[in-house]
Protein backbone atom coordinates (compact mmCIF):
# COMPACT_ATOMS: atom_id res chain seq x y z
CA UNK A 1 0.00 0.00 0.00
CA UNK A 2 1.00 3.13 -0.81
CA UNK A 3 -0.17 6.01 1.28
CA UNK A 4 2.21 8.94 1.18
CA UNK A 5 -0.12 11.24 2.89
CA UNK A 6 -3.21 11.08 5.46
CA UNK A 7 -5.59 12.39 3.37
CA UNK A 8 -5.41 9.46 1.00
CA UNK A 9 -6.11 6.92 3.72
CA UNK A 10 -9.72 7.05 3.77
CA UNK A 11 -11.81 5.63 1.04
CA UNK A 12 -11.88 7.71 -2.27
CA UNK A 13 -14.95 8.05 -3.95
CA UNK A 14 -15.53 6.70 -7.70
CA UNK A 15 -17.72 9.40 -10.05
CA UNK A 16 -21.61 9.99 -8.59
CA UNK A 17 -24.17 7.38 -9.04
CA UNK A 18 -26.29 9.71 -11.20
CA UNK A 19 -23.91 9.20 -14.13
CA UNK A 20 -24.08 5.47 -14.61
CA UNK A 21 -28.03 6.33 -14.36
CA UNK A 22 -28.28 8.75 -16.57
CA UNK A 23 -26.38 6.80 -19.33
CA UNK A 24 -28.87 4.17 -18.78
CA UNK A 25 -32.22 6.81 -19.27
CA UNK A 26 -30.28 8.10 -22.49
CA UNK A 27 -30.18 4.46 -24.10
CA UNK A 28 -33.30 4.02 -23.41
CA UNK A 29 -35.30 7.22 -23.83
CA UNK A 30 -37.10 6.07 -27.38
CA UNK A 31 -38.63 3.66 -25.34
CA UNK A 32 -41.80 3.97 -23.23
CA UNK A 33 -43.36 3.54 -19.39
CA UNK A 34 -41.32 2.89 -16.47
CA UNK A 35 -38.36 1.04 -19.11
CA UNK A 36 -37.40 4.48 -19.70
CA UNK A 37 -37.62 6.60 -16.43
CA UNK A 38 -36.99 3.77 -13.88
CA UNK A 39 -33.44 2.68 -13.97
CA UNK A 40 -33.96 -0.79 -12.36
CA UNK A 41 -36.61 -1.69 -14.78
CA UNK A 42 -34.48 -0.14 -17.56
CA UNK A 43 -31.01 -2.17 -16.69
CA UNK A 44 -32.91 -5.27 -18.70
CA UNK A 45 -34.08 -3.02 -21.80
CA UNK A 46 -30.45 -1.69 -21.83
CA UNK A 47 -29.02 -5.13 -21.93
CA UNK A 48 -31.16 -6.69 -24.04
CA UNK A 49 -30.99 -3.94 -26.79
CA UNK A 50 -27.19 -4.38 -26.17
CA UNK A 51 -27.44 -7.74 -27.77
CA UNK A 52 -29.90 -6.96 -30.78
CA UNK A 53 -27.41 -4.49 -31.57
CA UNK A 54 -24.49 -6.58 -31.43
CA UNK A 55 -26.23 -9.15 -33.66
CA UNK A 56 -27.63 -6.81 -36.08
CA UNK A 57 -24.30 -5.08 -36.66
CA UNK A 58 -23.59 -8.53 -38.51
CA UNK A 59 -26.84 -8.77 -40.30
CA UNK A 60 -26.51 -5.46 -41.70
CA UNK A 61 -23.40 -6.43 -43.36
CA UNK A 62 -24.76 -9.32 -44.98
CA UNK A 63 -27.99 -7.90 -46.18
CA UNK A 64 -25.90 -5.16 -47.80
CA UNK A 65 -24.16 -7.66 -49.60
CA UNK A 66 -27.10 -9.61 -50.76
CA UNK A 67 -28.29 -5.98 -51.99
CA UNK A 68 -25.08 -5.24 -53.66
CA UNK A 69 -25.48 -9.15 -55.55
CA UNK A 70 -28.65 -8.08 -56.58
CA UNK A 71 -28.16 -4.77 -58.13
CA UNK A 72 -24.79 -5.98 -59.43
CA UNK A 73 -26.38 -9.15 -61.26
CA UNK A 74 -28.90 -6.68 -62.47
CA UNK A 75 -26.19 -3.66 -63.75
CA UNK A 76 -24.36 -6.59 -65.68
CA UNK A 77 -27.30 -8.63 -66.83
CA UNK A 78 -27.98 -4.83 -69.01
CA UNK A 79 -24.91 -5.33 -70.39
CA UNK A 80 -24.91 -9.05 -71.45
CA UNK A 81 -23.18 -10.80 -68.82
CA UNK A 82 -23.49 -12.41 -65.79
CA UNK A 83 -22.29 -11.16 -63.22
CA UNK A 84 -20.20 -14.19 -61.76
CA UNK A 85 -18.63 -13.83 -64.99
CA UNK A 86 -17.20 -9.89 -64.82
CA UNK A 87 -16.31 -10.68 -61.35
CA UNK A 88 -13.86 -13.46 -62.52
CA UNK A 89 -12.95 -11.28 -65.46
CA UNK A 90 -12.11 -8.17 -62.89
CA UNK A 91 -10.19 -10.57 -60.62
CA UNK A 92 -8.34 -11.62 -63.63
CA UNK A 93 -7.20 -8.10 -64.86
CA UNK A 94 -6.19 -7.25 -61.69
CA UNK A 95 -9.21 -4.13 -61.24
CA UNK A 96 -9.48 -5.08 -57.28
CA UNK A 97 -12.59 -2.97 -56.69
CA UNK A 98 -15.20 -4.51 -54.18
CA UNK A 99 -18.96 -5.12 -54.63
CA UNK A 100 -19.74 -1.57 -53.34
CA UNK A 101 -17.97 0.37 -55.28
CA UNK A 102 -18.91 -1.80 -58.33
CA UNK A 103 -22.91 -1.14 -57.43
CA UNK A 104 -21.71 3.06 -57.05
CA UNK A 105 -20.02 2.80 -60.51
CA UNK A 106 -23.04 0.61 -62.06
CA UNK A 107 -25.25 3.47 -61.03
CA UNK A 108 -23.70 7.35 -60.95
CA UNK A 109 -21.43 5.99 -64.07
CA UNK A 110 -23.18 3.65 -66.29
CA UNK A 111 -20.93 3.94 -69.12
CA UNK A 112 -17.67 3.23 -66.92
CA UNK A 113 -19.47 0.20 -65.78
CA UNK A 114 -20.35 -0.75 -69.52
CA UNK A 115 -17.10 -0.33 -70.14
CA UNK A 116 -15.96 -2.82 -67.25
CA UNK A 117 -18.26 -5.50 -68.69
CA UNK A 118 -16.68 -5.11 -72.35
CA UNK A 119 -13.21 -5.44 -71.32
CA UNK A 120 -14.09 -8.45 -68.88
CA UNK A 121 -15.84 -10.13 -71.95
CA UNK A 122 -12.71 -9.43 -74.17
CA UNK A 123 -10.50 -10.48 -71.66
CA UNK A 124 -11.93 -13.96 -70.80
CA UNK A 125 -12.24 -14.08 -74.59
CA UNK A 126 -8.38 -13.50 -75.08
CA UNK A 127 -7.55 -16.30 -72.39
CA UNK A 128 -9.91 -18.95 -73.93
CA UNK A 129 -12.33 -18.95 -71.48
CA UNK A 130 -16.09 -20.42 -72.16
CA UNK A 131 -18.67 -17.86 -71.97
CA UNK A 132 -22.37 -18.15 -72.30
CA UNK A 133 -23.82 -17.46 -75.81
CA UNK A 134 -25.15 -14.57 -75.47
CA UNK A 135 -22.34 -12.78 -73.83
CA UNK A 136 -19.57 -12.82 -76.56
CA UNK A 137 -18.49 -9.39 -77.44
CA UNK A 138 -20.34 -7.67 -80.22
CA UNK A 139 -17.44 -5.41 -81.16
CA UNK A 140 -14.32 -6.75 -80.50
CA UNK A 141 -11.83 -4.58 -77.98
CA UNK A 142 -8.24 -3.97 -79.12
CA UNK A 143 -6.60 -4.27 -75.72
CA UNK A 144 -2.99 -4.36 -77.37
CA UNK A 145 -2.21 -7.04 -74.62
CA UNK A 146 -2.24 -4.81 -72.04
CA UNK A 147 -4.57 -6.12 -69.99
CA UNK B 1 -30.93 21.28 -59.94
CA UNK B 2 -29.60 21.33 -63.44
CA UNK B 3 -31.71 20.69 -65.99
CA UNK B 4 -30.28 18.19 -67.13
CA UNK B 5 -29.93 16.08 -64.33
CA UNK B 6 -33.66 16.27 -63.38
CA UNK B 7 -34.39 14.66 -66.66
CA UNK B 8 -31.64 12.07 -65.76
CA UNK B 9 -33.90 11.21 -62.46
CA UNK B 10 -37.14 11.07 -64.30
CA UNK B 11 -35.59 8.51 -66.94
CA UNK B 12 -34.07 6.47 -64.41
CA UNK B 13 -37.34 6.00 -62.09
CA UNK B 14 -39.34 5.67 -65.12
CA UNK B 15 -42.16 2.53 -65.22
CA UNK B 16 -41.05 1.34 -68.66
CA UNK B 17 -42.82 -1.62 -71.01
CA UNK B 18 -41.73 -4.75 -71.92
CA UNK B 19 -42.78 -7.69 -74.44
CA UNK B 20 -42.47 -11.32 -73.51
CA UNK B 21 -43.09 -14.35 -76.15
CA UNK B 22 -44.08 -17.13 -74.45
CA UNK B 23 -44.74 -19.15 -77.23
CA UNK B 24 -42.59 -22.70 -76.59
CA UNK B 25 -41.32 -21.50 -73.65
CA UNK B 26 -41.72 -23.52 -70.10
CA UNK B 27 -43.70 -21.26 -68.28
CA UNK B 28 -41.79 -22.09 -64.63
CA UNK B 29 -38.56 -20.87 -66.11
CA UNK B 30 -40.45 -18.13 -67.54
CA UNK B 31 -42.00 -16.88 -64.32
CA UNK B 32 -38.87 -16.73 -62.69
CA UNK B 33 -37.16 -14.32 -65.58
CA UNK B 34 -40.50 -12.20 -65.43
CA UNK B 35 -40.63 -12.09 -61.69
CA UNK B 36 -37.32 -9.84 -62.14
CA UNK B 37 -38.55 -7.63 -64.44
CA UNK B 38 -42.01 -7.23 -62.30
CA UNK B 39 -40.04 -6.41 -59.48
CA UNK B 40 -37.24 -4.08 -60.46
CA UNK B 41 -34.62 -6.69 -60.07
CA UNK B 42 -33.22 -6.25 -63.40
CA UNK B 43 -32.17 -1.92 -62.96
CA UNK B 44 -28.97 -1.41 -60.83
CA UNK B 45 -31.33 1.03 -59.16
CA UNK B 46 -33.52 -1.81 -57.09
CA UNK B 47 -34.07 -1.66 -53.54
CA UNK B 48 -36.84 -3.83 -51.96
CA UNK B 49 -38.91 -0.92 -50.40
CA UNK B 50 -38.57 1.28 -53.68
CA UNK B 51 -41.52 0.50 -56.44
CA UNK B 52 -38.85 0.02 -59.37
CA UNK B 53 -40.73 -2.37 -60.95
CA UNK B 54 -41.85 -2.64 -64.83
CA UNK B 55 -44.67 -3.49 -66.99
CA UNK B 56 -44.68 -6.64 -68.53
CA UNK B 57 -46.84 -7.51 -71.50
CA UNK B 58 -47.01 -11.36 -72.05
CA UNK B 59 -47.97 -12.48 -75.53
CA UNK B 60 -48.83 -16.09 -77.38
CA UNK B 61 -49.85 -17.67 -73.38
CA UNK B 62 -51.78 -20.23 -75.18
CA UNK B 63 -48.39 -21.76 -76.58
CA UNK B 64 -46.50 -22.37 -73.92
CA UNK B 65 -44.62 -25.77 -72.96
CA UNK B 66 -45.05 -27.85 -69.87
CA UNK B 67 -41.76 -30.07 -69.37
CA UNK B 68 -41.96 -33.99 -69.47
CA UNK B 69 -45.54 -34.95 -68.87
CA UNK B 70 -46.13 -32.11 -67.10
CA UNK B 71 -49.69 -31.47 -69.07
CA UNK B 72 -51.00 -34.29 -67.59
CA UNK B 73 -49.12 -34.57 -63.93
CA UNK B 74 -49.09 -31.02 -63.03
CA UNK B 75 -52.50 -29.84 -60.66
CA UNK B 76 -54.50 -27.06 -59.72
CA UNK B 77 -56.01 -27.42 -56.48
CA UNK B 78 -59.03 -25.22 -55.59
CA UNK B 79 -61.33 -25.17 -52.40
CA UNK B 80 -64.83 -23.47 -51.80
CA UNK B 81 -64.09 -24.00 -47.74
CA UNK B 82 -67.82 -25.37 -47.57
CA UNK B 83 -67.54 -29.38 -46.99
CA UNK B 84 -66.98 -31.53 -50.04
CA UNK B 85 -65.51 -28.22 -52.32
CA UNK B 86 -62.31 -29.47 -53.19
CA UNK B 87 -61.17 -29.56 -56.76
CA UNK B 88 -58.48 -30.56 -58.92
CA UNK B 89 -57.80 -29.73 -61.99
CA UNK B 90 -55.03 -31.21 -64.81
CA UNK B 91 -52.63 -28.46 -66.45
CA UNK B 92 -54.28 -29.14 -69.78
CA UNK B 93 -57.84 -28.66 -68.30
CA UNK B 94 -57.13 -25.21 -66.80
CA UNK B 95 -55.34 -24.25 -69.72
CA UNK B 96 -58.35 -25.02 -71.85
CA UNK B 97 -61.00 -23.15 -70.02
CA UNK B 98 -58.31 -20.05 -69.52
CA UNK B 99 -54.80 -20.05 -71.75
CA UNK B 100 -53.39 -17.47 -69.38
CA UNK B 101 -53.81 -19.37 -66.29
CA UNK B 102 -51.42 -21.18 -65.49
CA UNK B 103 -48.62 -18.92 -66.53
CA UNK B 104 -50.51 -16.26 -64.25
CA UNK B 105 -50.63 -18.62 -61.45
CA UNK B 106 -47.37 -19.69 -61.57
CA UNK B 107 -45.65 -16.04 -61.58
CA UNK B 108 -48.21 -15.52 -58.60
CA UNK B 109 -46.68 -18.07 -56.48
CA UNK B 110 -43.05 -17.32 -57.43
CA UNK B 111 -43.48 -13.79 -56.42
CA UNK B 112 -42.63 -12.90 -52.53
CA UNK B 113 -46.11 -13.34 -50.48
CA UNK B 114 -46.11 -9.25 -49.40
CA UNK B 115 -48.48 -6.70 -49.82
CA UNK B 116 -46.37 -5.25 -52.90
CA UNK B 117 -47.73 -8.52 -54.70
CA UNK B 118 -51.32 -7.52 -55.80
CA UNK B 119 -50.02 -4.15 -57.28
CA UNK B 120 -47.27 -6.17 -59.08
CA UNK B 121 -49.77 -8.53 -60.49
CA UNK B 122 -51.76 -5.42 -61.93
CA UNK B 123 -48.45 -4.31 -64.29
CA UNK B 124 -48.23 -8.12 -65.80
CA UNK B 125 -50.60 -8.05 -68.83
CA UNK B 126 -51.30 -11.28 -70.36
CA UNK B 127 -52.44 -12.20 -73.83
CA UNK B 128 -53.33 -15.78 -74.97
CA UNK B 129 -52.31 -14.71 -78.83
CA UNK B 130 -50.56 -11.36 -80.10
CA UNK B 131 -53.36 -9.64 -80.12
CA UNK B 132 -52.72 -6.76 -77.97
CA UNK B 133 -54.22 -3.84 -77.93
CA UNK B 134 -52.36 -0.52 -80.10
CA UNK B 135 -52.32 1.61 -77.02
CA UNK B 136 -50.67 -0.94 -75.03
CA UNK B 137 -48.33 -2.30 -77.64
CA UNK B 138 -47.03 1.81 -77.71
CA UNK B 139 -45.81 1.44 -74.72
CA UNK B 140 -43.50 -1.01 -75.09
CA UNK B 141 -39.79 0.06 -75.26
CA UNK B 142 -37.86 -2.91 -74.71
CA UNK B 143 -38.24 -7.28 -75.04
CA UNK B 144 -37.21 -9.44 -72.86
CA UNK B 145 -35.10 -12.30 -73.71
CA UNK B 146 -36.64 -15.86 -74.09
CA UNK B 147 -35.69 -18.38 -72.00
CA UNK B 148 -35.16 -21.10 -74.26
CA UNK B 149 -35.04 -21.44 -78.01
CA UNK B 150 -37.84 -22.09 -80.37
CA UNK B 151 -38.13 -25.22 -81.96
CA UNK B 152 -38.37 -25.93 -85.80
CA UNK B 153 -41.24 -27.93 -86.70
CA UNK B 154 -41.32 -29.31 -89.67
CA UNK B 155 -43.66 -26.85 -91.60
CA UNK B 156 -40.80 -24.15 -91.02
CA UNK B 157 -38.61 -25.78 -93.55
CA UNK B 158 -39.02 -25.16 -97.26
CA UNK B 159 -40.79 -27.98 -99.39
CA UNK B 160 -37.52 -28.72 -101.42
CA UNK B 161 -35.61 -29.04 -98.20
CA UNK B 162 -37.98 -31.44 -97.14
CA UNK B 163 -38.05 -33.75 -100.00
CA UNK B 164 -34.46 -33.94 -100.77
CA UNK B 165 -33.48 -35.09 -97.20
CA UNK B 166 -32.69 -38.26 -97.47
CA UNK B 167 -34.71 -41.14 -96.78
CA UNK B 168 -34.48 -44.63 -95.19
CA UNK B 169 -37.14 -45.93 -97.24
CA UNK B 170 -40.72 -44.44 -98.51
CA UNK B 171 -44.29 -45.39 -97.42
CA UNK B 172 -46.06 -48.27 -100.10
CA UNK B 173 -48.86 -46.73 -101.94
CA UNK B 174 -51.92 -48.34 -99.56
CA UNK B 175 -50.06 -47.44 -96.53
CA UNK B 176 -52.38 -45.08 -94.65
CA UNK B 177 -50.21 -41.99 -92.83
CA UNK B 178 -51.43 -41.06 -89.20
CA UNK B 179 -52.28 -37.21 -89.60
CA UNK B 180 -51.41 -36.48 -86.26
CA UNK B 181 -54.38 -35.60 -84.72
CA UNK B 182 -54.93 -38.68 -82.91
CA UNK B 183 -54.12 -37.10 -79.30
CA UNK B 184 -56.84 -34.10 -79.75
CA UNK B 185 -59.59 -36.54 -80.37
CA UNK B 186 -58.47 -38.69 -77.38
CA UNK B 187 -58.96 -35.80 -75.98
CA UNK B 188 -62.41 -34.89 -76.96
CA UNK B 189 -63.32 -38.20 -76.11
CA UNK B 190 -62.55 -37.90 -72.39
CA UNK B 191 -63.76 -34.65 -71.50
CA UNK B 192 -67.40 -36.25 -72.62
CA UNK B 193 -66.45 -39.60 -70.83
CA UNK B 194 -64.75 -38.81 -67.73
CA UNK B 195 -65.83 -36.90 -64.80
CA UNK B 196 -62.99 -35.14 -63.15
CA UNK B 197 -64.01 -37.51 -59.83
CA UNK B 198 -62.06 -40.04 -61.70
CA UNK B 199 -59.17 -38.62 -63.28
CA UNK B 200 -58.28 -37.55 -59.31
Amino acid sequence: MVQLSACLLRKIPGPPRIYKRLQTFRLNARYEGRSRNCYVVGQGYQLKSMQYTRVARKNKVLDFKELYNLRLEAAAEEHGIPFRYLWDGLRRMNILLNRKVLQDIAIYEPRTFAGFCELSKQHQVDQGLNLPPHSYPKIPVNTKGML
Amino acid sequence: MHDRRRVLQWATFARSWWIFDANHQCPFQSANRLCLFLEGKHKPIYHPLSDCGDHVIVINTKHIAMPDRFWRAWRHFHHTQYAGGFQVQRAWQVHREDPTKILKKQIYSTLTGNLLRKGLMARLHLFPEEDVPEGMLRNVSNQIRQVMPVPKTLEDYPIEERESFPRVFEWPEEYVVKDGKEFERQKEYLDEDLSLSKLQ
